[in-house]
């Protein structure tokens, strides 16, 4: 199965494994009474999911959220997904990439790691569409000078920046691939007042992402002039808001961000900022799909070569999207020979996959996002 | 005498005395400007020995600072106010005075009892001894017949009479008291005396031996007497009275002088005096002093008096220094014939020796010329009508027509020696002015010099100032944050979190049963909740106020600073700390005679700064506290022990979050102490050093003109004490300068 490659560009512990898990638990509620299903494509998947659930419910059931608590990824780890509409062979893959937060910086590498930092590396690259977490309250809650200094380490801006801009570069290279990276700033629920919180501070966090991220905002921009920026933030968990947050001084006399969070009484997950997330993928699927689809018109197969040699020299997002058309023809064409009930059914939820994709893609975004 | 004649003499005498007494107010006025002048002079030595004591006075100008011949000058003062007493003597005068000089038994006495018409016992008369102890001034009167005695007091009589004795006679120590006197054990004899010396010694003994006899009349006041009781007050012992065995008296001793008024049976007599000058050419101290000193103020002529008697019918020696010692009284009368008349005494049967006595006196007197330079007048002292024709009536004619002269002369002299002692003063002024000059030339101008470092004080706080300005603003603007700010902000917000953890003050546990007590007796959990969050808020704004003191303590700092740098350039102006020192110099710079309102305004300014949590910074960090609204939160708590800790657990975490965020944005506020002191300094500054002419205020510069010379003395101590107390002696003299000079020019007016 081809599938979408999407990158994770973060620092260890600020949050990308909750990010997937919410942007599934989001993807299956859009999705949800469409008969399109939005599942882990594989076992492994499938664990790490259950187990980033397991560990959430947990926390919010003892109404004391601790971010530590949250294993960090120790190793590369493919997330695996897919979008089924129930028609054999015409599944859409998206593939995500978590790996540990400490390569993104060199000394966070052994020596057996770099084999495996440099396949990182290069899914990354491939990937069109790039997702940055970031953790708000670590950029809200430090203020002294001397913690705010701190902040590109424990934020890896400069790793970011550098991946960031090698990934602007080989989408600069491809023009006609649509290129999208999201600055996702989470655990934002102390900073709206959209979703239980008391106080607006949005302002403020953009304030604080600007100061911090402008490098690596200036130099995607350099770099892949076409590329689509966007900031959305997110409530990943929505039912928690932070209490109180310090850094100390752990006694290997490294500064460690502490964060301590209340879980509201009601317990509810209640994501925000996810969907659009959600909608910005949908809309490189949509978009591909079209660039890629062949109209029924007298230049058909002229542009069917063209879409083919496109594929070919890309050898990326087209090809899988000229693959995930071909796959969707067969099925239609097997589903046209046969002619009975089930082939209808097929050809209705390839039908209901396009649409529900199209409504996503069409869908607008929330007040919290802003295109950079 | 015809009465037409005496009538017209006495009508030229009673002129002349008038004309005296209209003259005698300027010469007394003279005198007055004299004594004045002394004292001028007096002072303004006085005045130069302390400026040239003055430290700012170099030693070669000291040289000139000063009268060199001060003690000559004064003298000359001395000599003219002396002239001048002896002309105000003789215009005071009710009378004409004629003494009558010579030596022992010449006739004297005889003589004033010829022209008085008293006797043997008012002047006493021997043939033997000298009788006339005390001397006598017998005025004419045609009512009053009395005699006034002076007494000596003990004081007076032991310096007159016996210190002199004790002087001449070589003796260590005079006695000091009465009492002294008494019980001094006088020397039957001394050794090897001079001929002098055994009278003196004789004299004095028998003066020692009598005191019983007049110590109670050293009474030092006036004795009125009839003219027949006078005898002992003014003769001494007769030779029977020494010669017997009873105590002599010698009440004469304490007599000083004795005026007798009564009735001269002469015509033309009645502004005559005769002033009997007993003692000359008698053995007694200092005898001759007193007796010169005597004329010159007493009388306007002399009768010398010489009786042919056989042992001396010719002009002696002795006659010549009594004629010597005369003379020198005479002052300023230029012809010595006008002050000195020779009576020859001519005794009934005395003729034949008369005859060559008046021939040998024309000769060595007159240089063979008679009336050359003296007038010699004929008379038998017993005889009144020979005393009346041959003395009183020449010498009355004689004075009506020269004694205009002699005072004319007399004043002239006077005046002569006050010009020259004008002349002496000025001349030694004009060098001393000159002297002075030279000072005020190198002393400089106080106030310039105020100004001056009025300029280099408003710099020098300028320049120390503005250091601190510039360390204040690198603190403000500094990448880091103040290490002293966060440390406060973290010890409150560390204190309200062991607060909160530790139950609010009172544990959890307390707190839960206080809180299931309350859900129980309300029968609902609002009530206690709302008190417990609105209590919560409440502690937690009144917990974060400690901040206060940090705050005032930053303050306090910024003017310690400031202060340090005022005080370390004004002297001894101003010597707390702070606002100590702000508060005192607020004070001194609204001086009512030099205010400096903007300068007062920059202190005041500093002084009312101000930064507290309270009106301050929790305004702003209020909204943080909302989330300690049960209104806002709302959560819907059991009223049993289950909701307690529910409610517990809010309230915890919404404090844990306020004051998180309070913290917070105290530490990442726009506004910390230290921007805001070092704004307060910086227009502290501003006002202080540069600003300019606005409403009552004249600008800085002006005011610190204004301030430097209000407090010089203390800003530069020493500096303006000495130029100031330099400036006084300088100005002192110089101010007794220009007033001597003109009392000088006035006293040469009054004259």
């Amino acid at each position: 199965m081809t599938a979408f490659k999407i990158g994770l560009l973060g620092p260890s512990r600020v949050g990308k494994t909750s990010l997937v898990t919410a942007l599934i638990s989001e993807g299956q509620q859009l999705l949800a009474g469409s008969g399109v299903a939005m599942l882990p494509d594989g076992r492994a998947t499938e664990d790490k999911i259950a187990d980033n659930w397991e560990q959430l419910q947990g926390d919010l059931l003892a109404g004391e959220f601790t971010p530590g608590n949250l294993r960090g990824t120790m190793e590369p780890f493919y997330f695996r997904l897919a979008l089924d509409p129930g028609v054999p062979g015409a599944r859409i893959g998206i593939e995500l990439l978590d790996f540990p937060g400490g390569w993104l910086a060199g000394r966070g590498r052994s020596a057996h790691s770099e084999s495996d930092w440099d396949a990182c590396r290069s899914f990354i690259t491939r990937s069109t569409a790039l997702l940055v977490p970031i953790d708000a309250a670590l950029l809200m809650e430090t203020y002294e000078k001397q913690h705010v200094k701190l902040l590109p380490k424990h934020l890896t801006t400069t790793q970011v920046e550098s991946v960031a801009r090698e990934w602007a570069i080989e989408r600069n290279r491809r023009p006609h691939e649509p290129a999208l990276i999201a600055f996702a700033p989470v655990k934002c629920e102390a900073y709206f007042n959209d979703n239980g919180g008391l106080r607006n501070k949005s302002h403020l966090l953009r304030q604080k992402f600007d100061e911090v991220y402008g490098g690596v905002v200036a130099a995607v921009r350099a770099e892949a002039p076409h590329a689509q920026l966007l900031y959305t933030p997110v409530d990943t968990l929505g039912c928690v808001e932070m209490v109180k947050s310090d850094w100390v001084l752990n006694e290997a006399g490294d500064w460690t961000f502490d964060a301590k969070y209340r879980v509201r009484r009601d317990r509810k997950i209640s994501r925000m900022g996810v969907d659009d997330l959600m909608t910005a993928v949908s809309q490189q699927l949509i978009q591909g799909k079209r660039t890629m689809t062949a109209d029924e018109s007298a230049d058909l197969i002229q542009r069917a070569q063209q879409a083919q040699d496109l594929a070919d020299r890309s050898e990326g997002f087209f090809r899988d999207v000229l693959m995930w058309l071909n796959r969707e023809r067969q099925a239609r064409r097997e589903a046209a020979g046969r002619q009975d009930r089930e082939a209808q059914e097929a050809v209705r939820r390839l039908q209901s996959l396009d649409t529900v994709l199209e409504k996503i893609a069409t869908r607008k975004f929330g007040p919290r996002v802003q295109r950079l | 005498m015809a009465n037409n004649g005496s009538d017209f003499i006495a009508g030229e005498i009673r002129s002349l005395l008038t004309t005296r007494r209209a003259l005698l107010p300027g010469v007394q006025a003279k005198i007055a400007a004299w004594r004045d002048t002394d004292q001028t002079l007096v002072e303004l030595a006085a005045a130069l020995d302390l400026l040239r004591e003055h430290p700012s006075i170099a030693a070669e100008t000291a040289v000139g600072l000063g009268f060199p011949h001060l003690a000559d000058l004064r003298s000359q003062i001395a000599l003219t106010i002396e002239q001048l007493t002896a002309v105000e003597a003789r215009y005071s005068r009710d009378t004409v005075n004629v003494g009558v000089s010579g030596s022992a038994r010449m006739g004297k006495s005889t003589l004033l009892q010829s022209v008085s018409g008293l006797d043997d016992r008012h002047i006493p008369t021997g043939k033997d001894l000298p009788v006339t102890a005390v001397r006598s001034r017998i005025y004419h009167s045609p009512s009053i017949r009395r005699a006034v005695l002076k007494l000596h007091s003990r004081e007076s009589f032991l310096k007159e009479i016996i210190q002199p004795y004790h002087s001449e006679l070589g003796f260590a120590a005079s006695p000091r008291t009465i009492d002294d006197f008494r019980n001094h054990a006088y020397p039957d004899e001394l050794p090897e005396p001079s001929t002098d010396q055994v009278s003196l010694l004789r004299r004095l003994r028998d003066i020692h031996g009598a005191l019983w006899s007049y110590e109670k009349d050293l009474t030092g006041a006036e004795m009125v007497v009839d003219l027949d009781d006078l005898r002992p007050f003014v003769a001494y012992p007769t030779h029977r009275e020494v010669s017997g065995d009873a105590p002599v008296s010698r009440r004469y001793l304490a007599v000083r002088d004795v005026r007798i008024d009564c009735a001269f049976p002469h015509p033309g007599v009645e502004h005559l005096g005769i002033v009997d000058l007993p003692g000359l050419g008698e053995v007694a101290a200092e005898a001759e002093q007193h007796h010169v000193r005597g004329l010159q103020h007493e009388v306007d002529v002399i009768l010398l008096v010489k009786k042919a008697v056989d042992a001396s019918a010719f002009w002696t020696a002795a006659d010549a220094r009594t004629l010597k010692l005369l003379d020198r009284a005479r002052g300023p009368i230029r012809n010595r014939g006008d002050f000195v008349f020779l009576v020859v005494n001519t005794p009934l049967g005395a003729e034949a020796l008369a005859e060559p006595m008046r021939a040998h006196m024309v000769e060595h007197v007159n240089n063979g010329q008679p009336g050359k330079y003296f007038t010699m007048l004929d008379t038998d002292a017993s005889d009144a009508e020979s005393v009346r024709s041959g003395v009183l009536r020449p010498l009355l004619h004689a004075l009506a027509t020269r004694l205009p002269v002699m005072d004319a002369e007399y004043l002239a002299g006077a005046e002569e020696a006050a010009v020259s002692t004008g002349a002496s003063l000025a001349s030694a002024l004009a060098d001393l002015q000159e002297a002075v000059r030279g000072i005020r030339s190198t002393g400089g101008d106080e106030i310039e010099s105020v100004l001056i470092n009025a300029e280099e004080l408003r710099e020098d706080l300028a320049g120390g100032l503005e250091a601190l300005v510039e360390r204040l603003r690198l603190r403000a603007l500094s990448e880091e944050d103040d290490p002293e700010y966060i440390s406060a902000i973290k010890g409150v917000y560390q204190d309200v979190s062991d607060w909160i953890d530790d139950g609010f003050g009172s544990g959890k546990d307390a707190w839960i049963t206080k809180a299931v007590r309350r859900f129980t007796a309300e029968r609902g959990t609002g009530a206690f909740a709302d008190d417990a969050v609105n209590w919560i808020r409440v502690e937690i704004a009144r917990r974060f106020a400690a901040l206060d003191s940090f705050y005032s303590g930053q303050i306090e700092e910024a003017r310690r600073e400031v202060g340090v740098i005022l005080r370390e350039n004004t002297g001894t102006l101003l010597d707390r700390e702070g606002s100590e020192l702000l508060r005192d110099l607020a004070d001194l710079l609204d001086n009512p005679r030099r205010p400096c309102p903007a300068l007062r305004a920059a202190v005041t300014g500093l002084l009312e700064l101000r930064m507290e949590y309270r009106s301050h910074l929790h305004p702003r960090l209020r909204p943080h506290l909302d989330v300690l609204q049960m209104s806002q939160r709302s959560p819907e708590i059991r009223r049993d022990e289950e909701g307690a800790h529910e409610l517990f657990r809010f309230c915890q975490e919404m404090a844990q979050n306020a004051a998180h965020e309070i913290r917070k944005a105290l530490l990442d506020g726009e506004v910390t102490p230290v921007q805001v002191t070092y704004a307060a300094v910086e227009q502290f500054v501003d006002i202080f050093i540069r600003s300019g002419p606005i409403g009552d205020s004249k600008g800085s510069r002006r005011e610190f003109e204004r301030f430097a010379r209000a407090y010089r003395n203390e800003i530069w101590p020493g500096t303006y004490q000495g130029i100031a107390e330099g400036n006084v002696r300088h100005d002192r003299v110089q101010t007794l300068i220009e007033s001597l000079q003109r009392k000088i020019d006035g006293a040469g007016r009054a004259a």
